[in-house]
């Protein structure tokens, strides 16, 4: 039966350490690398033939997702689109597993876990799908010590087991020793043997050229770390500052939009205040001055002057002045709320209304 | 107890951690730079990976030279960020071992407070692995120590990890250091035993090869690994940023409209 192994570097382990100490909730996202099967045969003396099949996972890379839940719905049905849009110009084929990195609780899959697990197997078509479970935890009340445990599952059968992750490091291989002490043989076709092949070792220096030959490789390869860190830095510079250009436009985006909301809501209520105290003006206006010509309408000329009078006789005069009366209660409603807007027009019209009505006045005492 | 808190900034936690998993063989050490605030709150923004020049168990000592070289990084740092910055503590790695200081340790750090009280230890606990349930686990612990009697006891200090979404440059920088530092150390010991004049060429071979492989470890465990990370760090930055400034474009529109 294959024995399956999960190993992962320090940097990779280090950054989801990282990833997670720079958010106060869960994360979550994809993990890619590659994976090997290897078969070892042993021969012992009990079992002539036993074939031993390990399956390695290399974890190289992890790609944290900006939300949470964001992979899945909440019945735990993945979003194949979300899934694409995460991966961007990764390969599919690249992807491992998922991984997800919860404080306080307890090294075991959830439900919901177990669910998005086999929705994802099927979504990706990887029956060798991992889930990394990472949980971190204070492990002492005064918070001076924390501890993060870490393992990585995989579905068999519709079992969960839980699969070693190891971390690739220096003392990984077998340390072999330098030796200090020379070989000390005394046999001269030895000794000539070895000088007759040693100049293909060695340089001119006295150096071998294997050592010069990987102390070049590895002198590159820091030039190259050098270059990149400086790439890094520059982006994490310009990234910086974005961020915080773009917090404090989100800030008076905000401020802007929560001004305007209010200025509508202050302008809808101050109409409808308006609206109703002119109403209770009105009201007040009319109990006091019902009959007062000051509110009574006129009929006026394109030049702003009143309309003369036509001239009737007295029984239709009465009759034309009590319709006129009728008319002019019922308008005076309408001049109170003109009244306010047209100030000069109503002092205007005060006045010519007075005179008419002393007019009216006189004639009717005739 | 001169200390309340530590905090340790999110970037600066990366390279310890990532320097403490680079071997579960020895014993790793390093400084670490930052201030301390009235409030007794001491602030690590960055560290300094050091070699190791005795790596007996349980020798994890800094020597004079290094904190000298420490204090005058500290001032280089102290220019760059215009904060005063200094030498505020010193970290080290306990592979397959408890997170707790030995006594070695706490008296060791007892010496660094005779030098300032502020000073903090940090232990950094890693290869732990519960056979039964297959878990591995990391632990980091903070202390400092205290005088009882003839003897010292650790005291157990406060550390909280505070995030920092982008990585500084001090702290990018330590992180490349550390394979630098390895193939020096290497190189340091294969130049010693070559320089032995009584060594065949066959022994010479030998010892050629054995530097040959460790230095193939070295790049093909923290070197290759190492740039690979910087290179989708890189790769994620740039999309940030894309995605960043589309945003901004669109609130500076909003922004302008009427």
């Amino acid at each position: 039966m294959a024995e399956p192994t999960v190993r992962v570097s320090g940097i990779v382990l280090s950054s989801l350490m990282f990833q997670h100490g720079n958010t106060d909730s869960d994360a979550e996202g994809l993990v890619l690398g590659e994976s090997r099967v290897e078969e070892q045969i042993t021969i012992s003396d009990s079992q002539a033939d036993r074939i031993h099949i390990q399956e390695i996972y290399y974890v190289q890379k992890h790609i944290a997702c900006s939300k949470l839940n964001h992979l899945y719905s909440g019945a735990g049905e993945v979003n194949s689109v979300a899934v694409k849009k995460l991966l961007a110009d990764n390969k599919q084929d690249s992807v491992l597993g998922w991984y997800r990195q919860r404080r306080n609780s307890d090294q075991q899959l959830s439900f919901r876990e177990r669910i998005v697990h086999q929705s994802l197997k099927a979504s990706l078509r990887n029956p060798h799908l991992l889930f990394l479970l990472l949980t971190p935890h204070r492990a002492s009340s005064a918070e001076s010590t924390h501890r993060t445990e870490y393992c990585a599952y995989i579905s068999r059968n519709s079992v969960f087991l839980s699969v070693p992750l190891l971390v690739n490091n220096l003392g990984l291989q077998e340390p072999q020793s330098y030796w200090k002490l020379p070989a000390g043989r005394s046999s001269e076709r030895y000794s000539a043997t070895i000088r007759r092949h040693s100049s293909s070792f060695f340089s001119s220096d006295g150096q071998l050229r294997d050592v010069n030959d990987v102390n070049a490789m590895n002198d590159a390869l820091q030039e190259e770390l050098q270059a990149a860190c400086r790439e890094v830095e520059d982006s994490e510079r310009q990234l910086e500052t974005l961020q915080s250009e773009v917090s404090a436009l989100r800030k008076r985006s905000r401020e802007r939009r929560k001004m305007k909301k209010s200025e509508a809501a202050g302008r809808t209520g101050e109409e409808e205040e308006d609206q109703r105290r002119n109403l209770r003006l009105q009201e007040a206006v009319g109990a006091l001055f019902k009959r007062s010509p000051l509110f009574l309408t006129h009929t006026l000329t394109l030049q702003g002057f009143p309309v003369p009078e036509r001239t009737f006789s007295g029984e239709e005069e009465e009759e034309e002045e009590e319709e006129a009366v009728c008319e002019e209660e019922e308008e005076e409603e309408a001049v109170c709320e003109e009244e306010t807007r047209e100030n000069t027009h109503s002092r205007k019209r005060s006045r010519e209304m007075a005179a008419s009505s002393e007019r009216k006045r006189r004639k009717s005492e005739s | 107890m001169a200390v309340s808190a530590v905090h340790l900034e999110s970037d600066a936690f990366l390279v310890c951690m990532n320097h403490a998993l680079s071997t579960e063989k020895e014993e790793v050490m390093g400084l670490c730079i930052g201030e301390a605030e009235p409030a007794r709150i001491v602030h690590i923004h960055s560290v300094i990976i050091l070699r190791r020049s005795d790596k007996r168990k349980d020798r994890v000592e800094i020597s004079p030279e290094q904190l000298s070289a420490a204090s005058t990084e500290a001032e280089r740092l102290a220019d760059m960020t215009g904060r005063p910055m200094r030498v505020v503590g010193w970290y080290h790695s306990h592979p397959h071992i408890t997170v707790w200081p030995s006594h070695v340790d706490v008296r060791t750090q007892a010496m660094y407070q005779m030098l300032d009280q502020c000073f903090v230890g940090l232990i950094f606990s890693c290869f732990i692995e519960d056979k039964n349930t297959k878990t591995g686990r990391v632990l980091y612990t903070c202390f400092q120590s205290v005088q009882k009697g003839s003897e010292y006891e650790r005291v157990e200090i406060p550390i909280h990890v505070v995030p920092r979404e982008a990585i500084g440059k001090v702290c990018l920088e330590s992180a490349v250091e550390l394979p630098r530092i390895l193939c020096q150390e290497e190189q340091d010991t294969y130049r010693k035993i070559h320089s032995l004049a009584h060594l065949d060429p066959v022994t010479k071979i030998h010892n050629g090869s054995v530097f040959t492989k460790n230095l193939c470890s070295q790049m093909s465990a923290v070197s290759g690994p190492l740039l690979q990370w910087l290179e989708d760090r890189l790769e994620q930055n740039k999309q940030s940023i894309m995605e960043l400034q589309l945003e901004k474009e669109r609130l500076l529109r909003e922004l302008a409209a009427p």
